[in-house]
This record gives structure tokens, sequence and C-alpha cells, in this order.
């Protein structure tokens, strides 16, 4: 109900509005965003809540943010967010982010409050639809489900930007603090399908209890001489534990404790702007140690890259395409995973080929059409292993009302 | 038939025209690239010249200081031929990546984005009203209640 009466009015004021100029209320600036998506993807292989072949409306954003100059240096705002996907969000509505930012000279500021994590080229926009021309963000990197975990850090933050004379301009970040994650969010999803199949007989396993650790979060972003070329280099490190029970075939109902620590990811990222054309790719490393009352400790580490390209055809359409690759390094074909587990190989990577088309037929407003194809089943939950097809698609469109 | 020397001559010529012409053309390209837009600034602000380099900063939010350490306030027009000349001259953006770029720092909460303005009119009242502030707009809009500020390669 709260959801419906906000739609009406973003709709409302987005009608009322020319571009993306803000809402003045009082000396506060408003901006908010309304998507809504459907998916539909192959009955076996269940990503992202597409309903196992029928197609789901679980797939949506709401934002409004607050913000208002105090003094020349000082600034304040937050963003109000909920989101729907299926399993997890629920739209229960969350601050997003929430923060004081004092810019003492361009190359120092600093942020205090909860603040959008600079985790890849677009990590801190992954909730804002209108940001991008693709309706699914390559789920290696930017993986949908554990965003309570990494897209916000509540904390500090100093910042700055640093012009560099003939080599262009650098921009640095880092945020040092901590998230609150929830035994009925993604992150808790995924862990119970981590550790369901890290243990013998692969048992359902529910966590009850979440903790996070301290989060370290930075960027260097070098904006080279070379006109529209960008670099930068990310990196991020957590860790979070708690409890969970798992109902175990040879022991049908254990209790233990359960660690991921040191969970770091290292992402080295390039973008390229020609005219109306925009390219990028971004390869990341990263590692974590598992620990629990019932196994020993193990290391698990990934790799994850994609290349992207969108082009604006008309000043109303937009066309973009990616690929990308999620893999163990030790065992890139599954095989080994295969012969340990007997479950088929394709559990173990992940491939997607994605084309999108976004049309923006008026300003405030964006539609969007994209197909996938993909190979393996990495991101699936560890339940869907033992059915899960090796090729699968997703079909995904989404509108989205911004101003 | 033409005599061998008058063909050459004729050829020569040809090229001639088609070269002078190319270049008006290109001549007039340019200057209407370089006439379509004006940067202003109030009257209190002391820089005469900036560079490309320091305007890209300007109108991105990476450079918020005059030389004096006030405040630098820039605004915008919407649309039309003066805007999409300047981001493109000297921004190095279409309409489409600017707004993309403004609105990412919008709904991260990272900045507020530039006043924009539909009417060039609008846009040199509030720019001669405000201290610090700086702005584009066609030539024809420029009056003396702002200072205009040349822009230089380097």
């Amino acid at each position: 109900m709260k959801i419906s009466v906000a739609l009406l009015f973003l709709i409302a004021i987005s009608i009322g509005c020319r571009s993306a100029s803000a809402v003045e209320l009082g000396g506060v600036e408003v901006h908010g965003f309304v998507s809504q998506g459907f998916l539909v993807g192959s009955k076996e292989n269940n990503a992202i809540s597409s309903d196992s072949g029928k197609g789901s409306f679980h797939y949506n954003e709401f934002g409004l943010n607050f913000t208002k100059q105090i003094t020349d240096e000082l600034h304040i705002g937050m963003q109000l967010f909920a989101q729907d996907r299926g399993s997890y969000g629920k739209d229960k509505i969350t601050i997003d982010w929430g923060f004081a930012d004092y810019h003492f000279k361009d190359w120092l500021g600093i942020r205090a409050g909860k603040i959008k994590n600079p985790i890849g080229l677009y990590g801190e926009t992954l909730d804002v639809d209108l940001l991008r021309t693709f309706v699914v963000m390559p789920q290696t990197i930017y993986y949908d489900d554990m965003r309570d975990t990494y897209i916000a850090t509540t904390g500090g933050e100093v910042y700055g930007s640093v012009p560099l004379g003939n080599a262009g301009n650098a921009a640095y970040r880092f945020l040092i603090g901590t998230v609150s994650p929830t035994t009925d969010d993604g992150t808790a999803m995924r862990l119970n399908s981590i550790f369901g199949r890290s243990l013998p007989g692969n048992p359902v396993v529910k966590i009850d209890e979440i903790n996070a650790k301290t989060v370290y979060s930075s960027s260097l972003e070098w904006n080279t001489p070379v006109q529209g070329l960008r670099l930068q280099g990310s990196y991020y490190v957590a860790g979070i534990d708690g409890h969970a029970d798992s109902n175990s075939s040879a022991s049908p109902l254990q209790s233990f404790t359960w660690g991921l620590h040191d969970y770091t990811r290292r992402i080295a990222s390039i973008e390229y702007t020609w005219q109306d054309l925009v390219l990028a790719g971004e390869y990341e490393w990263f590692d974590y140690t598992s620990v629990s009352s019932l196994s020993t400790p193990s290391k698990s580490k990934g790799e994850q890259w994609y290349v992207s390209a969108s082009y604006r055809l008309t000043d109303k359409i937009e066309a973009g395409a990616y690929y990308t690759e999620y893999f163990d390094p030790d065992d890139r074909d599954g095989s080994l995973y295969h012969a340990s587990t007997g479950l088929p190989a394709h559990n173990k990577y992940f491939k997607d080929t994605a084309m999108a088309l976004k049309f923006d037929p008026v300003n405030n407003l964006a539609l969007k059409l994209e197909g996938h194809l993909i190979t393996g089943s990495n991101i699936l939950d560890a339940q869907n292993y033992p059915t899960a097809s090796k090729n699968s698609f997703l079909f995904a469109t989404k509108v989205t009302i911004s101003f | 038939m033409f005599p061998k020397r008058l063909s050459t001559v004729f050829k020569h010529t040809t090229v001639h025209v088609l070269l002078c012409a190319f270049l008006v053309f290109a001549g007039t390209c340019i200057a209407a690239s370089a006439a379509e837009y004006v940067l202003i600034a109030h009257k209190a602000v002391a820089e005469n010249h900036l560079t490309k380099v320091d305007v890209k900063a300007i109108f991105l939010g990476n450079k918020t200081r005059w030389e004096n350490g006030s405040s630098i306030k820039s605004v915008t027009l919407e649309d039309g031929s003066a805007h999409k000349t300047f981001l493109h001259d000297v921004i190095k953006k279409t309409p489409a990546q600017f707004t993309y770029y403004w609105n990412k720092m919008v709904f991260t909460g990272k900045s507020l984005a530039p006043k924009s303005f539909i009417d060039a009119e609008l846009l040199v009242k509030y720019v001669a009203s405000q201290k610090g502030a700086i702005g584009y707009v066609p030539a024809e809009n420029t009056d003396d209640t702002v200072k205009t500020i040349s822009i230089r390669e380097e």
C-alpha cells in the first residue's frame, strides 16, 4: 500500500518535471525513481526471482532521496530505498545511504554515515536502473543477492580529487565501518547455499544469526590524459560470522557456528568513452576463508570478469551487450568438482551473454528489453543443482520513472 | 577537346576552388562552433581566462573553488545547440552522458547537480545575481551585467 502511494506520487511528480531536475521543498532537493521489471527464464534454472519458467514481477526498486546544502562546504542527505527480488527484499523500506559530507578542499573531504561502497565502476549505482543500459548487470562482479552486505558501509570516509596536470586527474576514496546484514536478506540466503554445498550430503542450511566485522572499502580512479579513458582499482575487505542449523541426513538437525573471514575483493576496471560509444571491462579476483564448528577451515577463491559495450543509436534509443564469466582458477571446467561430488561440472562455473535495448521515449521514462544466454549454473542456490541444466536463458524487461 | 595546357590549368583551378570552398566551409564551422556559446561569470569573479581542463573540472564538480578560495556555483542550460556544443567542445560528453554523470552524483548523495535553465536569459540573470556563479549561454544572450571568461587550450 505504502509502495503504491509512493509510486503514484513519483509518477505525478515525474510527469510534471521537464528533465531530471529536482523537486525543491523548503531548500531540500528531492529526487526519486521507481523501477518495475519482469523476468522469465528457463524452468530448471530459476535465476533471480524468475519463478521457475512462469515469469515474475518480483523485480523492482523504489528510491526517494533528500539533500540539503547547509554551507558551501557541508551538505547532508539520505535515500530511502526498497526492492523486491522474490525471496528477499520484499519491498521493505531501508536507508540506502544517508550521510553528512564536509568538503574541505577539492582534494580532501570527509563523509560520516551510511555511504555507498566504490566497488568496481558501477557498484555504487547498482540500485539505480536509469543509470545504465542493462536490466541485469553482470552477475559475476555485481551479484544482486549480496547487495545487503556490500552496497554500503556505515562509518566514515575520506575522499578527494587531485588534478595531475598533463597526466589527467585522480580521485580516491577510503571507507571504514560496518554493515548490518539480516537473516532474511540476500547474503544469508547465499551463505545458506554456500554452506549447504560445502557440508557432506549437501544439506539444507538455515542461518539464524549473522554479524559483520569491520569493512574496509577503497578505490583509486584515474581519468587519464587519453580523452574518454578512465582506469580504476577497487579493494574491499569484510568478514561476517554467525550461527546456523542444518538438517544433514547424517545428523537430522545440527547447530553450528560459521564464519566467512577476510572476504577480499580486488577489481581492476577500464572504461573508454568515444562519442556515443562506451566500452567497459572489469576483472576481479577474490578469496575468503570459511570456518565452521562442523568442519576444518577452508580457503576459497574465484575469478570473474566481463566486457561490455553500449551505444546510443539515436537520442531515444541505446543498445548494449556484454559477456561475463565466473570460474574457480583451480577448477576452471568443474571437472575436479564433478569427480569429488558426483554433481554436474557446470555447477562450478557461470558464463552469460547479454544483449539489451533501452528506449527513452520522453524525459524521466526508460524502457528496457534484454535477453541472456547462460552456460553454467554457479549463481543458483545449491538446492537447485540436482535439476539445473547446463544451458539456460533469461529474458528481462523493465520500466523506470525518475525525477 | 581542351589543349593539354588548358586542361591542366582547369584541373588546378578546380582543385583550388574546391580547396578554398572547403577551407571557407571549415572556417565557417569552426567560427560557428566557437561563437555558439560564451562562458560568463559573476562580475566579482577575478579570473578572466580559464583553461579547458579547469572549465571541465568546474562543470563536473571536481573544482569547486576560485583562486581566491571563494565558492564556485556552476549553472547549465538544459538543452539547445549552445548546450550541446559546449558539452562537446569542453566537457567532452554528449548531453545524455552529462545527464548520466550528474544523476550518478545525485543518486549516490555525493553532490547536488548544477542548477539548470531552459531560458538563457534567466541563466544570465542568475549569474549576475549570484557571487561565484559561472555558466554558458549563446553568444547573443550575454550582456554587461556579467563578465565573459575566455577559454584557453592550456
